[in-house]
C-alpha cells in the first residue's frame, strides 16, 4: 500500500532523514516511535509531499513520488497521492471558518466534487462516528481540544482515503482529552484501516499497533511486533529509550 | 457666513461630490484586483511574478500619487496615449490604489497559519482551491480595517486628480471660491461633505467588520 525506498530529507545543512526504507501493507497499523528530532514526523510529512524529499521514492497505491521540483505532473501526482492519504495534523488545522460540518464536507465538495446533499449526509455519519453528531453546527473555535482532533480525523476520512496517517495526534491535548481521540483511532483500526502513526503513547502502540517502528537519527532502527519490541528490543538504544520513556 | 450661498451652490458641490465617489469607488474596485494579483506574485514560488510584483509596489510605492497622475495625463500623450481626465485619473488611482492593497493582501494572507496550507493541501486541493476556499476567507476578515483605512485615505486623495482638469469635489469648490469670492464658506462646505463621506464608509467598515467576526 505504501512503501518508501532509501528516502533522505535535509533542511540546509540538517540532514533529518537518512534513508528511509518501510512498508506499510493494506490493513495494517504501525506506530512509529523514537526520541524527539528522529525525523518521524518529518517521514510522515514526506509522504504526502508536504515537504518534497532530496532523494528516494514514495509509492503509494499505483503512484510514485520521487524528488520533485514543482514540476505540473508531479503536482497532478502529488495531488491524487493526497486524496488516497488522509492526514491529521498535531495541531489539528481545522477550517476555523467553517463549522465541523462544513469542514467535512470540504474535501469532498471540493476536490471530489461530490454534490452538497450527498456530502453533508456523508459528513453527518462521520461526526457521528467519531461521536461529535451534536457538534456538527459549532465553529471550532467552540470545541475542546479533543473535539477538534476528532472533527479533523472525520474530516480526513471523508475522502474515503485507503490509508490514514497521524502526526502525533494527542501531543496538543489535555491528558484527559487523550483516551477518546485515541479510542476513535482505535475504532478505525478494528475496521482494518490501514494507518500510520507517529505517537508517544507506547501503551497505545502496545495496543493497536501491528508492528512498531523505532526511529532514531534519521534512520529505522528497529522494527517488529509491540510484544517482541517492547519486551524484547534488540538494540541497546531501543532498549534506553522504552526504559526512559516508560 | 451667508446661509443662502449654500442653497445656491450645493448642487455644483454635489455634482463634484458624485465625481468623487465615482472615482474612488472604480479606483477600490480595479485597485483590489490588481492589489490580489500583485499579493499573489508577491508571495509566489515563480521568481518572474515575485520581481514584477516587487517592481510595481516598489515603484508606486516611492513615488507620489500627484506625479503618477501627471506622468498618465502629461507624460503618456509624448509616448501617443492620450487620455481624458476621468480615465487618466481612475487609472492613476487604481494603480496606486492597487500597489498598497498589495501590502495589505499580503499581509494577511501572510498572517494565516501555515497549518491552514498544508491542511487543504493534505485533503488534495490545489495551490489556488487552498487560496480560494480557506486562506482567503480567513484572510479578508483581517483585511477589512486595513482595507477601511485605505479607501478612505483613496477618497481624500482624489482631490489630487482636480489638478487633471477633473471637476471632483475639491476642484468645485475652488472653481465656487473663485466666482465668488466665498472662500469660507466654499471650503467650509467641501469639508462637510467630505467628512459626511468619509463617516458613512468609516460606519460601513465598522458594521462589517462586527458582523464578520462571528465565528472567532
Amino acid at each position: 500500500m505504501i512503501k518508501t525506498e532509501d528516502i533522505y530529507k535535509s533542511f540546509g545543512s540538517l540532514t533529518v532523514l537518512k534513508g528511509v526504507s518501510m512498508t506499510v501493507n493494506t490493513g495494517e497499523v504501525v506506530v512509529v516511535i523514537g526520541p524527539s528530532g528522529s525525523g518521524k514526523s518529518t517521514f510522515l510529512r514526506c509522504l504526502n509531499g508536504l515537504e518534497p524529499i532530496d532523494r528516494g521514492r514514495i509509492v503509494v497505491g499505483k503512484h510514485t513520488l520521487g524528488p520533485h521540483r514543482h514540476s505540473r505532473v508531479m503536482e497532478r501526482e502529488l495531488n491524487l497521492v493526497r486524496t488516497r492519504l488522509g492526514f491529521v495534523f498535531q495541531s489539528f488545522n481545522l477550517f476555523p471558518h467553517m463549522t465541523a460540518v462544513e469542514n467535512v464536507m470540504e474535501g469532498p465538495v471540493t476536490v471530489l466534487k461530490q454534490p452538497k446533499s450527498e456530502a453533508l449526509d456523508k459528513a453527518l455519519a462521520l461526526l457521528d462516528k467519531v461521536g461529535l453528531a451534536d457538534k456538527a453546527n459549532s465553529y471550532p473555535a467552540h470545541l475542546s481540544g479533543g473535539q477538534k482532533q476528532r472533527v479533523a480525523i472525520a474530516r480526513a476520512l471523508a475522502m474515503e482515503p485507503e490509508a490514514m496517517l497521524f502526526d502525533e495526534p494527542t501531543s496538543a491535548l489535555d491528558p484527559e482529552l487523550v483516551g477518546e481521540v485515541l479510542a476513535v483511532i482505535k475504532n478505525l483500526a478494528e475496521d482494518g484501516m490501514t494507518m500510520l502513526i507517529v505517537s508517544h503513547e507506547l501503551s497505545f502502540a502496545r495496543e493497536v499497533a501491528d508492528r512498531v517502528v523505532f526511529m532514531e537519527d534519521g534512520r529505522i532502527l528497529e522494527e517488529g511486533a509491540p510484544a517482541q519490541l517492547f519486551v524484547h528490543p534488540k538494540k541497546d538504544r531501543t532498549r534506553n529509550f522504552l526504559r526512559n520513556v516508560i | 457666513m451667508d446661509l443662502t450661498f449654500y442653497a445656491t451652490y450645493l448642487p455644483i458641490l454635489a455634482r463634484g461630490a458624485l465625481i468623487t465617489i465615482s472615482l474612488t469607488a472604480l479606483s477600490t474596485f480595479f485597485g483590489t484586483i490588481l492589489g490580489l494579483i500583485a499579493a499573489l506574485g508577491r508571495i509566489s514560488k515563480n521568481r518572474v511574478l515575485r520581481s514584477l510584483s516587487h517592481f510595481y509596489t516598489w515603484a508606486i510605492r516611492g513615488t507620489p500619487l500627484l506625479l503618477q497622475l501627471y506622468f498618465i495625463y502629461y507624460g503618456l500623450p509624448q509616448l501617443g496615449i492620450r487620455l481624458d481626465a476621468f480615465p487618466a485619473a481612475a487609472i492613476g488611482m487604481s494603480v496606486c490604489a492597487g500597489a498598497y492593497i498589495s501590502e495589505i493582501i499580503r499581509g494577511g494572507i501572510e498572517s494565516i497559519d501555515k497549518g491552514q496550507m498544508e491542511a487543504a493541501r493534505s485533503l488534495g486541493m490545489t495551490y489556488l482551491q487552498a487560496m480560494r476556499r480557506i486562506i482567503l476567507p480567513q484572510a479578508y476578515r483581517r483585511l477589512i480595517p486595513p482595507m477601511g483605512n485605505e479607501i478612505i485615505a483613496l477618497m481624500k486623495d482624489t482631490s489630487l486628480a482636480s489638478t487633471l482638469a477633473m471637476v471632483e469635489l475639491m476642484r468645485s469648490a475652488r472653481h465656487i471660491d473663485a466666482a465668488t469670492l466665498r472662500s469660507l464658506e466654499a471650503y467650509t462646505a467641501a469639508g462637510i461633505i467630505y467628512l459626511a463621506m468619509t463617516t458613512v464608509l468609516t460606519v460601513a467598515f465598522n458594521r462589517i467588520e462586527k458582523k464578520l467576526a462571528v465565528y472567532e
